[in-house]
């Protein structure tokens, strides 16, 4: 574990410092950065170590046999074989898993840990900008034990406008965090203000010390932040109310498992006692008589019944959930166990790995030729498949960049800002001029979306091969049908080289014989296309007739030739009054 | 916290106990027995001489009296086990009688002071079935 720290100051304008830890795995490089929130009232070992602090990190789940062969004595035995407790979980804190889960986690001991939010507050937001520097190609991601997800989400609503820090949170896992407060923190500011109560009866001073004593226990000033209907959180929902610019998924755990330890009585079986014929005679075996759950919904559920259904001694299950929460887990785990429990360690990182940008590619419009220097009008459309939005104007901006090869200006640019913010399950459509290579030849168009400075994110879209072409060149000339009679309708239909440029391309059209067939002086291909038809009837001829057409650009051609009928319902001589070549149509 | 003790499986435990048991007569033939331990066979020994402890004996002859089959208890090993070493150990290479034959009693009495401990439990195992010697109920 390394360490580095961060000045910063105060509300009260005293400088601090900070110190952080960070873990020495070597992570994947995909990966965002995890921050660390412990709880109210914890410190740095809540999330790196919690058997050293809080301390209360029992197996509760651990059940020993039924029945347990002691082997064979010289002596009868009856009565208890023995007391035991829950034995200690031997799994690491949240750091160390979550580092072997391949991130990087830093972990801090928070500022003012039993004093009121704001302490803590303005130390994050120096830490959250200090590791965004140090780490300035990373996402952060906040993963937060208790009152830490309160912290998170203050962070949030602080920080609302400063979209160079939001668009930089990957997103935030909260355990056992009393989103709507907690009941029992109720409960210890009652018995506060009774214990205040009690003190001032002066028949009571003899015992000062005691009370004093108890009052250290629910007399802090994080504990009536954390009542349902404290100040703090009715202003933190309040803020809620109005989305932020980018989305931020919280994802959130609650626990339903009061029981603290378990007591296992281990008792003689009887036949302990009676001797075989074995040496030695004794056959001692024990069994499970009973055992006791501490704080198994007995004692807490007297003074806070919404413990019974469902709580981790502090927090209930429901009132760990948060509006709009991305996803929420339950697991049977009491407070503290919530800190390393294997399961949701597991699970965190499950929810960590879906904290990801990624996109989509739904659609791409470009030439598959171009000419050469010239300008193209090209689509890209895209979908926000991952949980961050995609905003620009910030320093890591998304956008749409070259591939193949990735960073490429063969296009005139390598990247396309997003035009608007994109929510996800958002899509976007990029649509921008490019120009074409100066020199002929084919040209990968491939793009893939990223997070300036920080990820390459989704697939990229299909590969097209651009032909790049010296100059614009008629290729064919198609006249459909090729026999027409007088009066119908025929197409004729020019095609190009390379698509046609912003603009589009004039082609010049000649006639053989204007008098049977008179196309117009010139036709455009519009812009992106390599072919463009026109529609015209020929004149009315007094017996089969033929006329060659050709389009011509620049130094290339094309020609084709149609024979004309004459029209049994325009006779000759009537024919001829309609206009000279026919008409377009 | 309340303590209870599961009830016991008479059946499951003679079954334990027949599965359990080591011929001592016979492992002696392959194996040191302790110094002090005395091993004899019934036809050596009398069980029916044994200076065994009223408690046992008052046991045989309740259950003799319980029996509800009205066979005849009849001895055909016996150990006694003083301070967790088997001292005397009368037995032949017979075997345990049938799991529907067999019957054991035991009784345990320690004394135990400053200077001395001496914990002696009698074993006595019995059957119902028919024997031409060796019934002492």
């Amino acid at each position: 574990m390394s360490t580095f720290t961060i000045n910063w100051t105060d509300a009260n304008g005293v400088a601090q410092q900070t110190t952080i830890t960070q873990t020495d795995n070597t992570p994947d490089p995909t990966f965002p950065i995890v921050l660390l929130l412990h709880g109210g009232g914890g410190d740095i070992n809540h999330m790196s170590n919690p058997t050293i602090s809080p301390g209360v990190q029992f197996d509760v789940d651990f059940a020993p046999a039924a029945v347990i062969d002691r082997d064979w004595h010289g002596y009868p035995n009856v009565g208890i074989w023995g007391v035991s407790v829950s034995p200690p979980n031997n799994t690491i804190g949240l750091q160390g898993a979550i580092a072997q889960f391949g991130y990087t986690a830093l972990n801090y001991a928070q500022v003012g840990p039993n004093d009121t939010i704001n302490l803590p507050a303005v130390e994050i937001d120096a830490v959250v900008r200090a590791v965004l520097a140090r780490f300035s190609n990373k996402r952060v991601v906040f993963v937060c034990h208790s009152r830490g997800g309160l912290l998170a989400r203050y962070f949030l609503q602080r920080n609302r406008n400063d979209l160079n820090v939001l668009s930089r949170l990957a997103g935030i896992v909260t355990l056992h965090t009393p989103h709507q407060g907690s009941q029992v923190a109720d409960v210890a500011v009652n018995v506060h203000n009774r214990i205040v109560q009690l003190e001032g009866d002066p028949n009571n001073a003899p015992y000062a010390f005691i009370l004093n004593f108890l009052d250290g226990f629910v007399n802090n000033s994080c504990i009536p932040e954390l009542e349902p209907s404290s100040p703090f959180l009715t202003n933190l929902q309040a803020g809620e109310a109005v989305p932020l610019k980018v989305a931020i998924p919280i994802h959130t755990f609650g626990g339903t498992n009061p029981r603290l330890l378990s007591v296992f009585v281990s008792i003689f079986d009887a036949m302990s006692a009676v001797p075989q014929w074995h040496w030695p005679p004794f056959h001692w075996t024990t069994y499970q008589a009973d055992l006791i759950n501490l704080l198994d919904g007995t004692p807490v559920a007297q003074i806070c019944p919404e413990e019974t259904v469902g709580g981790d001694v502090l927090v209930t299950d429901a009132r760990s959930h948060l509006n709009g929460e991305a996803s929420h887990h339950t697991h049977s785990v009491n407070h503290a166990n919530a800190l390393n429990n294997a399961a949701i360690q597991s699970d965190v990182c499950s929810v960590l790995a879906t904290m990801r940008s990624n996109a989509a590619c739904i659609g791409q419009s470009v030439p598959s030729s171009m000419i050469k220097g010239s300008t193209y009008w090209v689509t890209v459309t895209m979908k926000n498949t991952g949980t961050s939005t995609w905003i620009s104007g910030v320093n890591c901006p998304f956008r749409l960049g070259t591939q193949n090869p990735q960073d490429n200006s063969i296009w005139g640019m390598a990247r396309q800002d997003v035009p608007n913010p994109v929510p996800p399950g958002g899509t976007v459509t990029f649509g921008f001029n490019v120009t074409a290579p100066a020199t002929a030849g084919t040209y990968h168009f491939q793009w893939r979306m990223l997070q300036e400075f920080v990820e390459w994110f989704g697939a990229s879209t299909p590969d097209v091969q651009v032909v790049v072409t010296q100059a614009g060149a008629v290729t064919g000339l198609s006249i459909s049908p090729l026999q027409v009679q007088s009066g119908n309708t025929m197409q004729i239909t020019v095609t190009l080289a390379a698509a046609a440029p912003v603009g589009g391309v004039t082609v010049m059209l000649s006639s053989s014989n204007k008098y049977v067939v008179s196309p117009p002086p010139s036709m455009v291909v519009p812009a992106g296309y390599t072919s463009a038809s026109i529609g015209m009837r020929p004149a009315s001829v007094p017996f089969s007739s033929g006329a060659t057409l050709t389009a011509t650009l620049g130094t290339s051609s094309a020609s084709a030739s149609v024979s004309v009928l004459p029209s049994a319902a325009y006779p000759y001589g009537t024919a001829m009054a309609v206009g000279v070549g026919g008409s377009l149509i | 916290m309340s303590v209870s003790f599961p009830a016991i499986d008479p059946a499951a435990q003679i079954r334990d106990y027949r599965a359990n048991y080591i011929n001592i007569n016979t492992l002696s033939t392959t194996t040191a027995m302790p110094a002090t331990m005395s091993l004899m066979s019934p036809s050596q020994q009398s069980l029916m001489n044994l200076n065994l402890p009223q408690a046992l004996l008052d046991a045989m002859a309740l259950f003799q009296k319980n029996n509800p089959d009205g066979r005849t208890l009849t001895a055909v090993k016996y150990m006694r086990i003083t301070n967790g070493s088997p001292d005397i150990v009368v037995e032949d290479s017979s075997p345990l009688p049938a799991e529907t034959d067999i019957v054991t009693f035991s009784h345990t009495v320690s004394a135990l002071s400053i200077n001395s401990a001496s914990i002696v439990t009698h074993q006595l195992v019995a059957t119902l079935a028919s024997v031409t010697s060796g019934a002492i109920a």
